[in-house]
């Protein structure tokens, strides 16, 4: 995971002229910033799907909690639509 | 009528207010941009609980009607000695730096921010940082960047690399540019080791090699000749979970920095051992100073040449209540001041440079002050001192016990004589200029401005202990 991240900084490192205009010094680390909140979203998402895959996987082996919240969600949906 | 106060010279970047010398006492204003923060850090109980655990200053909302534009007035209490991270060692600097994150992941969880990263805003009382800028800590707002990221890497992390990457000492460095030492200037001299460290790559490499980006663009296009219009890169929050693992890796990261010669012996590292002191010579001088000190009990003392410190504690434990030791040597502060730590005494070693002491400097020259203008001591010590000046330095003899005696009321000088092997060494390899460095002499130039108290001669040495008293002027 590390050599990949590495790999994925370095290679930022050596695009020529990133597409950002005139700032103050300054502002480089905001730049380095924006790249984390970035990173963070997509670790986000990333870390959702993999729950979701991973939670398919196992649901037919270990139906528990899961399941048990999943039943409780469709029937607060079924309650919605027969109020409404 | 005259004003009994005045705004400090330091003090005039931060529009929110300034700080203010009254007398002896340091006030501080706090104007309408920070009243509501300054009013919901008191009302939250956030403030006392800052000043308790030691985190902050000590701070009082003072009744003072001094200037129309403040909604507060608060009082500090003053620090016995103001620093600057330039006469910090990397035992300091680094210590400053963890307490800076460390204070900034406090205020998060409290859903406070600091609103800068300047090492001016910490100062130490004994071993143990402070933050003294009431003004610097605000409200933090939701998905908001950390902008003083440049500003902590150029004061903070960068002299710290410079010393455990580079194996140089930041002070002069720091002196000479005020603001810390510039990200883009460390960068030319990063070896190519670091371009394997992700830390190294993300707060060094890849922001030095951004600005410089920035910078050869320019702020016109040459195609369009317009101005470049400024993106904005905080249109998407910066999530605070992401801010607290940014400040917790920089911890983790600075607190495993090291001084990359810290095994290497140095000039004075072993001095106290291996040096021509015998046990009967520190015997002598350990109660020549415990009795100096203890008739005295004075409330700051000055050790010029601290060296391990080993005097400064002597000090401490005989009655002086603060000790401020100085000396040239980077591993000797830093050890000095880590036995200060382990022990808790109330003791700071800093870096001087006496014949290059630090001058006022900044904006006007009076943004920082200089030495001189900080010396406040009730008492100076100078053991083994005077030769390093007047036969190393080609200091004549008399200004340089002149410097001594006006830095406090009394004092203990140790002359050391030509026939000293210290001094011997000092001159082998070089024409004796110094006529005029001999006891008689040095008495007689110390008896022109000070009544002498005591003297003893150490037998079987070329050494001379004098407490002295400055003549009233």
């Amino acid at each position: 995971m590390k050599y990949c991240i590495k790999v994925v900084v370095i290679v930022i490192m050596l695009m020529p002229g990133m597409a950002f205009a005139y700032i103050d010094p300054g502002s480089a680390s905001l730049i380095l910033q924006s790249l984390l909140a970035a990173l963070a979203t997509i670790v986000t998402i990333v870390g959702t799907y993999y729950h979701k895959i991973k939670s398919f996987f196992s649901k037919k082996k270990e139906p528990s909690e899961n399941a048990a919240e999943k039943l409780e969600y469709s029937d607060e949906k079924e309650r919605d639509k027969k109020e409404s | 009528m005259s004003r009994i106060w005045e705004i400090d010279k330091g003090s005039f970047r931060d529009p929110s207010g300034n700080v203010i010398n009254s007398g002896h006492r340091i006030l501080r204003s706090v104007k309408k941009s920070a009243a509501d923060d300054f009013k919901s850090l008191v009302d939250s109980g956030l403030l006392h609980k800052l000043i308790d655990s030691g985190w902050l200053v000590d701070t009082k909302v003072a009744n003072e009607d001094i200037e129309t534009e403040a909604e507060y007035i608060v009082e500090h209490q003053v620090i016995d000695h103001i620093s600057y991270p330039y006469e910090w060692g990397f035992f300091f600097l680094k210590r400053a730096t963890l307490f800076h994150l460390d204070f900034h992941l406090f205020l998060l969880e409290k859903g406070y921010t600091l609103s800068d990263a300047t090492a001016y805003n910490i100062q130490f009382i004994g071993t143990k940082p402070i933050f003294i800028d009431l003004l610097s800590i605000r409200k933090y707002k939701e998905g908001e960047y950390w902008l003083a990221h440049r500003q902590f890497t150029e004061q903070f992390l960068v002299p710290l690399l410079l010393r455990s990457v580079k194996g140089v000492a930041h002070n002069n460095w720091y002196r000479g540019n005020l603001e810390g030492i510039p990200l883009t200037d460390f960068y030319k001299m990063v070896p190519m080791k670091c371009f394997l460290s992700l830390n190294m790559i993300f707060h060094i490499i890849l922001q030095a090699k951004i600005q410089n980006h920035e910078i050869k663009k320019g702020a016109i296009n040459s195609a369009t000749s317009k101005v470049r219009i400024k993106r904005s890169h905080v249109e998407k929050p910066f999530p605070k979970i992401v801010l607290i693992k940014l400040l917790k890796s920089l911890r983790k990261w600075i607190s495993s920095l090291e001084p990359l010669d810290k095994t290497d012996r140095t000039v004075w590292s072993n001095y106290g051992s291996e040096n021509t002191y015998i046990d009967q010579i520190q015997k002598i001088k350990s109660v020549f100073i415990s009795s100096f000190v203890a008739e005295l009990e004075p409330n700051t003392l000055w050790d010029l040449g601290c060296n391990g410190g080993f005097y400064s504690f002597l000090s401490l434990k005989s009655g002086a209540k603060n000790v401020v030791g100085f000396d040239f040597d980077q591993k000797v502060i830093d050890s000095a001041n880590e036995e200060a730590s382990r022990n808790g005494y109330m003791f700071q070693a800093f870096y001087l440079d006496a014949a290059n002491e630090s001058p006022a400097q900044g904006w006007r020259s009076a943004e920082r002050k200089s030495f001189s203008e900080r010396i406040n001591a009730n008492a100076v010590i100078a053991l083994a001192f005077i030769h390093h000046l007047a036969i190393a330095k080609n200091i004549p003899l008399d200004q340089v016990i002149n410097w001594i005696v006006s830095m406090a009321p009394n004092g203990v000088i140790e002359f050391v004589g030509k026939e000293d092997p210290t001094v011997k060494k000092m001159l082998q390899n070089r024409t004796d200029l110094f006529p005029n460095y001999n006891l008689e002499n040095f008495i007689s130039i110390l008896e022109m401005s000070s009544n002498i108290i005591q003297r003893v001669d150490i037998p079987d040495s070329e050494r001379c202990l004098v407490s002295f008293q400055k003549k009233c002027r």
